[in-house]
């Protein structure tokens, strides 16, 4: 294909009026200010580290919001207490809010009714005109963060109920050990005692769960006796399709290889 | 000699300027996002822009965006800060690869854009 084969129509305008001078004067200062942006301030360029970090992260308020956290959590491991927000921190919060949430759709709204109002009035737009550069930074700060900030925050919402549910389970299940761990010491209190005392003279056989421990908010207990082994098994009182089980040798201690949880307690 | 005589320079300088605005701008923002959606927006950002070109220019423009993307590729050399006497963190291989998608991607879109253009044309000629 030859370049610039077709030629103008005598009734065409003239080729400058493809562009409009403020859309020009846009295009051109965006230019400048994202060359500036990325490869003096950001990439530190020319050592002018006027910012100290990273420029880009607080576009996204979700970034922001993750790093804090972070931060916070940290101090909390380190068992110092989470700093206050700085003035410059709220601000980049403010800004970020801003920029995704009220600028671009704006741009992007008005835009978009700027062109019907064109269309409807029959006004050619074969000419670039700033209002169109300002309609495509908003439909990308649009589509950039606000539209993807539906997803994140359902996303968010789902992993915290996860988390909480997986904090819970995990709870009852501890819980459960402790009391396996309660059991175990009746039973071997039961096998050393002798039978005058209540005991089974170096037996499990005859050991019954003290009233009151077999069913706790926790779980439901029922015990498998031998003379030197005895296996418990838990049914969880709040997620009654986990189960664990332990087997308890004739020393009082747990055998290690008997551990066994099932359902959520996977 | 003739070719570049009938280039428009001016879409070339709109076409780096809608690069540099549309395409790195949104990159350098997506840099915290995840790596998949990078580089399908690495492609598909240029696709679109030359599409662009080729589809609003009046007349057949389809050099002028691959010169641009050329002027975009130089740019996004700065990047790789060696011009800078630091190291060059990405293999030349990497380098070659990226400049030819880019010249292949746009010039391809932006004849796409100008098929567009030219359907458009007839369907509006063909209107009583």
């Amino acid at each position: 294909m030859n370049q610039k084969t077709e030629v103008p129509r005598a009734d065409s305008p003239a080729q400058t009026s493809e562009f409009s001078p403020d859309a020009v004067r846009i295009l051109v200062a965006l230019t400048v200010s994202t060359l500036i942006l990325v490869f003096v301030f950001e990439r530190n360029v020319f050592n002018l580290n006027l910012y100290g970090r990273y420029l880009h992260s607080f576009i996204f308020p979700w970034v922001l919001a993750g790093g804090q956290t972070i931060g916070n959590g940290l101090h909390e491991f380190s068992g110092e207490t989470p700093a206050v927000l700085s003035l410059a921190e709220r601000l980049e919060a403010l800004l970020s809010l801003m920029i995704g949430f009220v600028i671009g759709p704006t741009l992007f709204f008005f835009g978009w009714q700027h062109k019907r109002k064109e269309r409807a009035s029959g006004s050619a737009d074969s000419v670039l005109k700033g209002s169109g550069v300002i309609f495509t930074i908003g439909a990308i700060l649009t589509f950039l963060i606000a539209l993807p900030s539906v997803p994140a925050a359902l996303m968010r919402a789902n992993a915290e109920h996860q988390l909480r549910n997986a904090q819970a389970i995990q709870s009852n299940k501890d819980a459960i050990i402790n009391e396996f761990d309660v059991l175990a010491n009746s039973a071997f209190q039961f096998r050393i005692l002798p039978h005058e005392l209540g005991g089974g003279s170096g037996s499990f056989v005859g050991y019954v769960i003290p009233h009151g421990m077999s069913d706790t908010e926790e779980a439901s207990y029922i015990a498998m006796v031998s003379a030197d082994t005895i296996a418990f098994q838990a049914r969880s009182a709040k997620y009654p399709s986990a189960t664990a089980r332990c087997v308890l040798n004739k020393e009082g201690n747990f055998v290690p290889t008997e551990w066994r949880y099932n359902g959520d307690f996977e | 000699m003739n070719l570049f005589k009938k280039i428009d320079w001016r879409w070339v300088g709109i076409g780096y300027c809608f690069f540099v605005v549309f395409h790195l701008l949104p990159t350098y923002f997506m840099i915290d996002m995840d790596p998949m959606e990078q580089g399908f927006w690495l492609f598909v950002g240029l696709a679109v822009i030359g599409f662009y070109i080729g589809y609003r220019s009046r007349g057949i423009t389809i050099v002028e965006p691959a010169i641009s993307a050329f002027l975009y590729d130089l740019t996004l050399l700065l990047e790789f800060k060696d011009l800078w006497g630091r190291t060059l963190s990405h293999s030349w291989g990497i380098l070659y690869v990226w400049g030819l998608s880019t010249l292949i991607i746009t010039v391809f879109c932006a004849w796409m854009g100008e098929v567009f253009q030219a359907r458009k044309e007839a369907k509006l000629a063909a209107k009583p």
